[in-house]
């Protein structure tokens, strides 16, 4: 089966730094793809492997999806291709819009299975693999732990709230899978250097027709409302800190 | 949107209806129920407040019902739908807003109706990193309320009956027939899952596990400290997802549980934002940890440096004393 | 000059990373440390994620790569805390016995590489031939078709892991002990090879061992390249061997470095962080400069190695500058600690325990002057 898995690339949380005034400076910030996308990949990649088929990949991003060493973090995965949508607009892009353009994305390369992870490291919707099945008109199921091809057959297990689910899905399928689904694998060298030389294509948006109108819009973004704390902290003796400490826990409790 | 009178509200659980009309009534609006599940559930769904409900039947799956609930939505343009916080029900939601040329806005903190009369959800993003405002520029959007959220209306409801309006008389019901096997799904086999029976976010006292722990077997120390102060036990995402020494039901934080508990002991957990923010409503925090720079500290109301395989032994049995 | 590193060695560092980071293996060091245990654990880890193959040749199953972008992977492991003289990276080892053995033995010597295990401790040192080599003793004697071994080895690294020797020996052939030298590849289980440990100060978590050698029968087949051209042989890669452990040491020197400067810039003492007096600023500023200078150094000469330019004086002016340097910044990142630096609960103690040897071993600090010192005075004749 020829496969697709799609990814995101994110401002990593770790560095992104807030003023006393809440707001948030990414000036510092490094990118890196989807901690979540990095199952779909690895899901992509070994089904393919497994039925013989082929896995590329697919995002929709501003200039920095371009960045040479995204590309190679990227494809270092297991993947034989990619395909990368850039367009400046897409950083404010909705998650439809994002949707609408992966949508026609994925309609040009053509799939059996399309993946995608959990949810985006940055916005964390979990929503961009349902809309981009809904688009498309093909099957759609989220929270997949783990997916058996047995010729034609695709057969997911899902892990819901209270049970799992065992569906065999009619392929074309769009599946966004967990984070159990699979351990990503860490990229060898072999597999960094062979990344640089696999084929990559660029489209733009108006390439593939794919703009739509804004449904929602993101009017403020600041730091959480820190909560004060007390932090008081015992150090020293440890029998007299644990004392204080107990007495603590049992006032609160 | 231009107004938000007309909100139709989706479970899987009857039960969860209430608390979703409420939140439909809290933006000024009148909720429909859509209901996809059996006649049981139907009689419950009924007698939750909402002003009406939409039963779609016969579907093998939930997700049979997305593509007539579109139609509906087409025909009918409600303002929104308001989805309960499950896997099932943001898949639904995602794929009848894609229909109607909306997305979703998931796990809102907190919804309301803007001046201009747009739906207006605060969300965490950057794994709670930051707080973010959306507003529904569409004709039509779909919203996730979050679990905590969900929870407080419940609560609200319960302890004062009579603000659910109609909560207890059974409205009108219109039915659908569904198309069994219109999703592209099949289902072969549904089993329940080994599911921790664990409820964090109903828990008063909660002891938090990081990796500070070496070996999963040292967790004991963690569930003995839990004992000695009546507390369930949560972790981290790592705890969870890396080593799965815990069940992901257990995990703290913006993908996992959020909490409102009365104290909070994190015990050999570093203080990722991550994480830290299931804990930011809890009323008092404490933080075992050796590293004295470790930013759990500084989120803390009460910590001790040290080692936890030291300090925690001895904390439980001073508490126990 | 480009200082950047190639996006390659960027990713390559982040795998590397990501392997210490799912491991977490800080406590589990702490425990193989007090109970004098190999970190297997980790050695699987970094085995399973390839590094042990880099820089074995792509034809016996490795990955090529430079010198300087394994000088910057061993640097970047010890400088997560990975336990030094445990190193998984068997390349130059791989290199003598493919060029110098016969197919049987690069066949085995592969196999243990290619996994990460030590495949060989490598018979040099004896109690009275420290620095000075010439004065080796060990003897290989033919008799009967066979070759019977005796002496006695010591400070050999892992030799209770380690499947093989590749022994030293003289052929007592040569007057001149530097052209009587051969080295014999045997299994550590032969009759006639007893071990046993040593007590020392640091390093754990890797057992270093007296080997006494009584008849050890080899096949003559088991000789290492040619007879009597063992010392020659040897010093084809010791340059780099040099390098790795001089990648160590600015590794370990990080690893204090990052742990000292974070506890001066929270501990509190007289009412404000003890890194906001002069004092430790001070402190934290040399150590800077003096890991700057190490790494400097050492990707210079691994550069230059790596374009085949000669790197004699630079190896010994390296090793003898990285040894030095990285106990002076281990040490000054102890006393930042204070008392805890001292208590073995605090990672810095072990890497002060562990990095003195490399002052000592694979040619001290005063060999080094020996052998860069004559050179420098020649070349300015």
């Amino acid at each position: 089966m020829n496969t697709v898995a799609c990814y995101k690339v994110v401002a990593d949380a770790q560095d992104i730094v807030a003023n006393d005034d809440r707001t948030l400076r990414f000036d510092k910030a490094s990118y890196v793809l989807g901690e979540y996308d990095l199952n779909a990949i690895e899901e992509a990649v070994r089904v393919a492997s497994d039925t013989e088929g082929r896995a590329v990949l697919l995002s929709a991003g501003d200039a920095r999806l371009s960045d040479s060493k995204l590309r190679k973090a990227a494809l270092s995965r297991g993947a034989a291709e990619q395909f990368c949508v850039v367009d400046e607009g897409m950083a404010r892009a909705d998650a439809l819009q994002t949707a609408a353009v992966l949508a026609a994305a994925l309609q040009r390369i053509g799939f059996d299975l399309a993946f995608f992870g959990e949810g985006s490291a940055d916005a964390y919707g979990q929503q961009t693999g349902a809309l981009v099945g809904a688009l498309l008109g093909v099957t759609v199921v989220n929270a997949v732990s783990s997916v058996r091809v047995d010729g034609d057959a695709v057969v997911v297990e899902r892990s819901l709230e209270g049970e799992v689910e065992v569906l065999e899905l009619a392929a074309p399928a769009v599946i966004s899978v967990t984070s159990d689904a699979n351990l990503p694998r860490i990229p060898q060298l072999k597999d960094i250097l062979a990344a640089g030389k696999k084929p990559s294509t660029t489209w733009t948006v108006d390439e593939l027709g794919a703009a739509c109108a804004p449904c929602v819009e993101v009017t403020s973004m600041l730091a959480p409302q820190s909560v004060a704390r007390k932090q008081v902290m015992y150090e020293g003796d440890v029998d007299e800190a644990v004392r204080s400490l107990a007495a603590d826990i049992k006032a609160a409790k | 949107m231009t107004r938000c009178e007309n909100v139709w509200v989706a479970a899987e659980d009857a039960s969860d209806y209430a608390a979703l009309v409420a939140v439909a009534r809290d933006l000024g609006a009148c909720a429909t129920a859509v209901w996809m599940g059996d006649e049981q559930g139907l009689d419950a769904v009924r007698e939750s407040g909402a002003g009406a409900v939409i039963h779609l039947a016969g579907g093998a799956l939930v997700e049979d019902g997305a593509q007539v609930l579109a139609q509906l939505a087409a025909e009918r343009t409600p303002d929104a739908l308001l989805v309960a916080p499950t896997k099932r029900m943001r898949l639904l939601g995602a794929c009848v807003a894609a229909r109607r040329g909306a997305c979703v806005m998931s796990d809102a903190t907190s919804l309301s109706v803007d001046e201009e009369g747009a739906l207006r959800a605060e969300r965490m993003v950057y794994g709670g990193g930051a707080v973010t405002v959306e507003r529904g520029v569409s004709a039509f959007v779909v919203a996730v309320p979050c679990a905590a959220l969900l929870a407080s209306k419940a609560a609200e409801a319960a302890s004062a009956p009579g603000a659910a309006g109609d909560a207890g008389v059974p409205c009108a019901v219109e039915t659908f027939a569904v198309q069994p096997g219109s999703s592209g799904i099949r289902l072969v086999e549904r089993r329940a899952r080994e599911v921790d029976a664990v409820n964090l976010s109903a828990a008063r006292n909660i002891v938090s596990v990081g990796r500070g722990f070496a070996a999963e077997e040292d967790l004991a120390l963690a569930y003995e400290l839990a004992r000695a102060v009546g507390a369930e036990v949560g972790c981290t995402r790592p705890v969870a997802e890396g080593s799965k020494w815990m069940a992901r039901e257990r995990y703290i934080g913006v993908s996992g549980a959020m909490l409102t508990p009365n104290l909070f002991i994190a015990v050999g957990v570093s203080g990722q934002v991550q994480h830290m923010v299931g804990a930011t409503g809890a009323k008092v925090v404490v933080a075992i940890n050796k590293d004295k720079g470790a930013p759990v500290f500084k989120q803390a109301d009460f910590g001790i440096v040290g080692d936890l395989y030291d300090v925690v032994p001895r904390l439980v049995a001073e508490l126990e004393r | 000059m480009d200082f950047r590193k190639t996006e390659e060695q960027e990713l390559l560092l982040e795998s590397l990373r990501t392997v210490f980071e799912r491991g977490n293996f800080e406590d589990y060091f702490k425990e193989c440390d007090e109970t004098h245990q190999f970190p297997d654990k980790a050695v699987e880890a970094l085995v399973e994620a390839g590094f042990s193959t880099l820089g074995i040749p792509e034809e016996f199953g490795g990955t090529s790569v430079d010198i300087l972008t394994q000088v910057m992977v061993a640097e970047e492991a010890h400088a997560q805390g990975y336990p030094s003289l445990c190193w998984i990276n068997y390349s130059t080892e791989v290199d003598d016995i493919l060029t110098f053995g016969n197919e049987e033995q690069r066949e085995k010597v592969l196999a243990y590489a290619l996994e990460g295990r030590k495949p060989f401790t490598l018979g040099f040192t004896e109690p009275q031939a420290g620095s000075d080599s010439a004065a080796m003793s060990t003897t290989a004697t033919k008799r009967d078709g066979k070759v019977y071994i005796n002496g006695h080895k010591t400070f050999n690294t892992s030799a209770d892991r380690a499947p093989f020797m590749l022994c030293v020996c003289r052929s007592g052939v040569n007057e001149n002990p530097y052209k009587d030298f051969s080295m014999y590849l045997f299994p550590m289980d032969s009759p006639g090879v007893t071990i046993e440990k040593l007590d020392k100060i640091g390093n754990h978590m890797c057992g270093t061992y007296e080997v006494y050698l009584d008849d050890v029968e080899c096949e003559e087949s088991d000789l290492v390249g040619e007879e009597c051209k063992g010392f020659y042989q040897l010093m084809k890669n010791f340059e780099v061997e040099r390098l790795t452990l001089c990648a160590a040491n600015v590794g370990m020197a990080r690893c204090a470095y990052d742990e000292a400067a974070r506890y001066a810039a929270q501990r509190m003492q007289f009412g404000k962080t003890i890194g906001s007096f002069q004092l430790v600023q001070e402190k934290i500023v040399d150590m800077r400069i003096k890991i700057e200078n190490m790494q400097n150094m050492l990707y210079k000469a691994a550069w230059k190695k790596d374009h085949g330019e000669s790197i004699m004086v630079d190896s010994s002016l390296v090793k003898r500058y990285t040894s030095r340097a990285a106990f002076e910044v281990i040490d000054e990142a102890l006393q930042i600690m204070g008392g805890i630096g001292y208590t073995n609960d605090c990672r810095i103690a072990r890497l002060w325990r562990d990095q003195r040897v490399y002052r000592i071993m694979a040619g001290t600090d005063e060999i080094m002057v020996h052998t860069a010192g004559r050179a420098l005075v020649k070349e300015a004749r």
